[in-house]
């Protein structure tokens, strides 16, 4: 019934956490996201911050509200008080920095072992414009320079000019292993990253939604089944029409 | 009744007083036809001078140096039409003199040939007027202070004033006021009596110091020249000291005035009009509201408590008739037919309102707290235990949002004027260099002044700040000092560039190093770019492995990498955390030089490390803090906190992490830095700044934020928002307010009432119909010093319900040690190499 075309589509809001070593673009991935906007040299995150947005499926409205934590280890035993009640994690790394992807395997394990036993998850290698493959996927420009999207680069492009250290078949198949969502994306060019967010929303169950204005989405809860697993698909190819604002 | 009353005699062109030659005005015989109304100035004839008082200055601007010095004098003109009855049936005056008395207040420098009569009659030394007559050349006359800008000068007939805000000096306001407030409705400049050079002042002091020991003398009050005011208008007009607003003097009241604002409780509000200066200083009137009470006499300290004394029981009803002037009444108050026009214009005044908006919390909280101290005091209930709860409950209790009078805020402007290059020298004896003021005189001035961001004084007044240098060192001592920290900061420095040879090394340590040093190079990319030295990127990086190769990097930010680096090295159990940078780039960007500026660091560091313990310990205590602090200050809003799940104060992490860094601007981080390096009040003064800053919003919180988010999301999004200046004007108040309202509590258990106690010990069995916590001694309060002497658990349990309160975290708020944290604790709970964390 919510379907109908012209009612307003039932809005649900959902918790999501942005985890990952410090410097890897989390905060501009978000940035992106919520303002369409890309800033170098962004300074580090402290302590996080919270930012909002919303992401219109066919079917509902989803509200993100985004905690956008910081990365160094310092401050990561601030970590659990804002995955706690989370029904979405965002974990990214760099992918010209090995480290970082070790990194996100130990939040991910930790997200595994005390979030919210549904917590949607999704790896996200970030800096794609920073590789070769950034032409073709990003529509980068080749004599862009090379910095980093992001806060800040990796560990140096070599002689290529692909500075990837962190194969997409790496981290997908860790992804597949884990059951998480993967994309790889740019900040600086915002590829990819509105996918990021829309499949979230499509694989949040139904029914971990609470409603939070529009009707409906507390009687959704027969739609849910088939989308209760997490979404294994791949960074491209089923990029949602209609998607989340970016 | 446009023939009633005299309309006051105007000139209102306010020119310069005609001046005629001496003889016109020197002296004449008694004789009341001899001098002349003030509209006959062209006559050339003067008016009588019947007061005068000097040194009585007009402070246009914050700076000392544009104080003019005037008179303030008391003339008689001949009234204009001498058959005029005496009791008219006008209601604006009924005394035949009012309208032929001019209070003035005249320039020295205008004075002209004038001034020795004006000297003459301020020394004479009698209780009345002299007996010759003194005519001196007329004032111009005015009946409202609209339109005189730029022209202090003024004579105001007598019948014009409305009322006179009378401030006494205090600790905190060096030099007494007073504001006239006109029927016009509006106020003139604040006149300042800088007593201490006014001769007359200093004599009748003096005499008064004799008649001190006079018994029948029953004032030994502190005078001053405002009193003197007050003194000379009562001989001849109806003056009336408002009930609800004791420094508010009514001039000739009307029936309505009186009983809206004089016997009765009424409204503080003519305090407000004072215009220009009715905002501050909620701290120093409380100063005198926790001490004993005093007598109350005219134009004398604290009027409050005895005030609070007389009304006891009935304190809390009347004080509900006073919520009609709160900025939130504000419309009713406007609406409201019976309000004096006066008011009805004061309160449209945007200024006014203007302060209104600004200070409103730290007034009534102040008010509010006196009051709610008092009235607690009296009463009879002895098993008080002050929480949170009491504490809303005390202002539930209809007090209302009475408006305080506000102190001068002139006095308090020019101690805000920056400390130049200039002064900071003078604080030192030029042939040793060697600090020849008290540290707390330096620290004050620089507390509310800051120091000047143009003229370099901060290169060499931080080093001071920060701990570098030692505030009684000699210059050749500090001379020496900067040699030997050059030469160990490159001592330092060469310990990692050791490193760089093998990139680190092998094994762990190497892994930290590098992962240390990548992350000082990403975050000092990222450290403020946008300020100009630290915007450029003209040279080429030295390391081809940098991922910021390619753009190139500038002397500074490589500097900046260095600092840091040397200071992971230096301080190896705590490490580099993100933040740091923060916390290093202005110190470098003020001392552009890097050895100076990493001691200058270090020395920082040593009392911000506690914000980077790995178990985040050192925030929590802070946040803790705050947590009671906002309890203690205002605990409606920490209830609703409390509500929106937002009481571990989390939003205030990163403001408390690296003070402030990212909600100010630039210029506006350096001066809240040097004034949090004063210690001046606290050394936790950073938390009052988040006081200041959530008093300031409270209203939005309260009225419109429900969860935790909606708050952190909020006050994030204050960064860049916030006015500095008047952000550190409230953090002192509330600090004043703080420290008052401690003092006020400790007393108040310490030393019970006398007229309570003997009760309380003739009915000890009384304690056993109320609950059992009462320590028998002291019932009214639970005393420290008889819980500890009173038996049994009871005691205890009351002492430390107590601690709630008053908790050591708040006590600890009063102390102006900086807290550097053991190193243990820092090998601990920190983070770098050689940090037990990691073994």
């Amino acid at each position: 019934m919510a379907d109908s075309a012209g009612a307003p589509r039932p809005s649900s809001s959902v918790k999501l956490v942005l985890l990952g070593e410090a410097a890897v673009g989390k905060s501009s991935l978000v940035l992106r996201f919520v303002n369409n906007d890309f800033q170098e040299n962004k300074e580090p995150t402290i302590g996080a911050a919270f930012l909002t947005q919303k992401c219109n499926l066919p079917t509902r409205t989803i509200k993100f509200e985004i905690w956008d934590t910081a990365g160094q280890e310092r401050f990561a035993s601030l970590a659990p008080m804002y995955y706690r009640n989370a029904q979405a994690a965002l974990v990214v790394y760099d992918l010209t920095k090995p480290t970082s992807l070790i990194k996100a395997k130990h939040w991910v394990a930790e997200l595994q072992r005390q979030a919210s036993p549904g917590i949607v998850i999704a790896l996200v290698g970030n800096k794609l414009d920073l590789t070769n493959a950034s032409a073709a996927a990003g529509g980068n420009s080749e004599d862009e320079d090379e910095e980093s999207s992001g806060a800040a680069g990796g560990d140096g492009g070599d002689e290529s000019g692909d500075a990837r250290k962190i194969s997409t078949e790496e981290a997908k198949t860790y992804a597949e292993e884990e059951s998480l969502l993967f994309f790889e994306t740019s900040a600086k060019t915002g590829h990819n990253v509105s996918e990021v967010f829309t499949a979230i929303a499509n694989a949040i169950p139904e029914t971990s939604l609470k409603s939070t204005r529009g009707p409906g989405a507390s009687n959704a809860v027969s739609r849910g089944g088939d989308e209760q697993r997490v979404n294994l698909t791949g960074p491209r190819g089923d990029a949602a029409k209609d998607s989340c604002a970016c | 009744m446009t023939s009633g009353p005299d309309p006051p005699p105007t000139s209102t062109t306010p020119g310069r007083p005609a001046s005629p030659t001496g003889s016109f005005f020197a002296m004449s015989d008694d004789e009341e036809g001899e001098y002349n109304t003030i509209t006959h100035t062209e006559s050339g004839r003067g008016v009588k001078l019947l007061f005068s008082k000097s040194k009585v200055y007009v402070h246009p601007t914050p700076s000392a140096k544009d104080n003019i010095p005037g008179f303030i004098a008391l003339l008689q003109q001949k009234g204009p039409r001498n058959e005029r009855p005496t009791s008219s049936s006008s209601r604006m005056s009924t005394s035949a003199a009012s309208s032929d008395l001019l209070l003035a207040w005249i320039p020295e420098t205008s004075l002209g040939e004038a001034a020795s009569i004006y000297v003459k009659v301020d020394l004479t030394d009698d209780e009345s007027p002299p007996k010759q007559s003194y005519l001196v050349p007329p004032p111009p006359t005015v009946t409202t202070h609209r339109g005189s800008v730029g022209h202090y000068s003024f004579a105001i007939p007598v019948s014009a004033i409305y009322s006179l805000l009378v401030r006494p000096p205090s600790l905190g306001w060096w030099f007494g006021s007073l504001v006239i407030n006109t029927r016009a409705g509006d106020s003139f400049p604040a006149l300042f009596f800088h007593d201490s050079e006014c001769q007359s002042t200093i004599l009748q002091k003096k005499k008064r110091a004799r008649n001190d020991f006079d018994p029948f003398d029953k004032d030994g009050q502190m005078f001053w020249g405002g009193d003197e005011v007050l003194r000379w208008l009562k001989r001849y007009i109806k003056i009336e000291r408002s009930g609800a607003e004791p420094n508010i003097y009514l001039v000739e009241p009307t029936k309505e005035d009186s009983e809206a604002f004089g016997g009765k409780l009424t409204s503080s509000s003519p305090t407000q009009v004072g215009g220009r200066d009715g905002g501050r200083g909620a701290s120093a009137r409380g100063a005198a509201q926790a001490g004993p009470s005093r007598q109350s006499a005219d134009g004398q300290m604290d009027p409050v408590m005895k005030f609070v004394k007389e009304t006891g029981w009935n304190i809390m009803e009347k004080f509900s008739k006073v919520t009609t002037f709160t900025r939130r009444a504000a419309q009713d108050v406007l609406d409201n037919p019976n309000v004096p026009p006066q008011v009805r214009r004061l309160m449209r005044n945007p200024e006014v309102q203007t302060i209104q908006d600004e200070f409103d919390s730290a007034r009534i909280y102040l008010a509010r707290w006196a009051m709610g101290i008092a009235e607690q005091s009296e009463r009879d209930q002895t098993q008080r235990i002050w929480t949170a709860r009491d504490v809303l409950e005390m202002e539930d209790t209809d007090v209302g949002e009475f408006e305080l009078l506000e102190a001068s805020s002139l006095s308090l402007e020019e101690r805000r004027r920056p400390v130049t290059q200039k002064e900071w020298a003078t604080y030192f004896d030029p042939r040793t260099g060697r600090l020849s003021v008290t540290v707390d005189e330096v620290k004050e001035r620089v507390f509310h002044g800051g120091l000047d961001a143009e003229d370099g004084v901060r290169k060499e007044a931080w080093l001071f700040l920060l701990g570098v240098y030692d505030w009684y060192s000699t210059a050749e001592e500090r001379r020496a000092q900067m040699a030997s920290l050059r030469d160990e900061y490159v001592k330092l420095k060469a310990s990692w560039w050791d490193r760089l040879v093998d990139l680190g090394g092998e094994g762990e340590e190497g892994d930290w190093w590098r992962e240390q040093r990548s992350r000082i190079e990403k975050d000092v990319h990222r450290t403020d770019r946008t300020v100009p030295i630290f915007a450029g990127e003209d040279i080429p990086h030295p390391d081809p492995d940098s991922p910021f190769a390619e753009v190139g990097t500038n002397v500074h930010l490589e500097q900046m990498k260095d600092m840091l680096l040397t200071y992971n090295e230096y301080n190896k159990d705590l490490g580099y955390v993100q933040g740091m940078s923060d916390l290093l780039a202005p110190i470098y960007a003020v001392m552009q030089d890097d050895a100076i500026a990493f001691w200058g660091f270090q020395q920082f560091m040593d009392r911000m490390e506690r914000n980077f313990l790995r178990d985040q310990s050192g925030m929590r205590n802070q946040l803790m803090t705050l947590d009671h602090l906002v309890q203690f200050m205002d605990p409606k809003l920490y209830l609703h906190l409390q509500k929106a799940d937002s009481t571990n104060f989390f939003f205030f992490f990163r403001m408390l992490l690296v003070w402030y860094k990212r909600e100010f601007k630039w210029m506006d981080v350096l001066r809240l830095w040097e004034v949090l390096w004063t210690d001046y009040l606290s050394s936790n003064f950073h938390l009052f700044i988040a006081l200041a800053i959530l008093e300031k919003h409270r209203d939005v919180i309260m009225n419109h934020l429900l969860h935790f988010d909606e708050v952190l999301k909020y006050v994030n999004e204050l960064s860049n928002t916030i006015d500095l200046g008047s952000t550190l004007i409230r953090a002192e108040a509330l600090y004043k307010r703080f420290q008052r309202l401690v003092e006020a509590i400790d007393k108040k258990q310490n030393f019970p009432k006398p007229r309570v106690q003997p009760k309380s010990l003739t009915t000890t069995s009384a304690s056993a119909a109320t609950p059992a916590s009462a320590p028998p001694a002291s019932p009214l309060r639970s005393s420290t010093n008889a819980a500890q002497t009173s038996p049994g658990n009871a005691g205890k349990a009351k002492e430390e319900e107590q601690k709630k309160i008053i908790s050591p975290e708040l006590r600890k708020l009063l102390s102006r040690d900086i807290e550097v944290l053991p190193r243990k604790v820092v090998k601990t709970k920190g983070d770098g190499f050689t940090a037990d964390s990691r073994k």
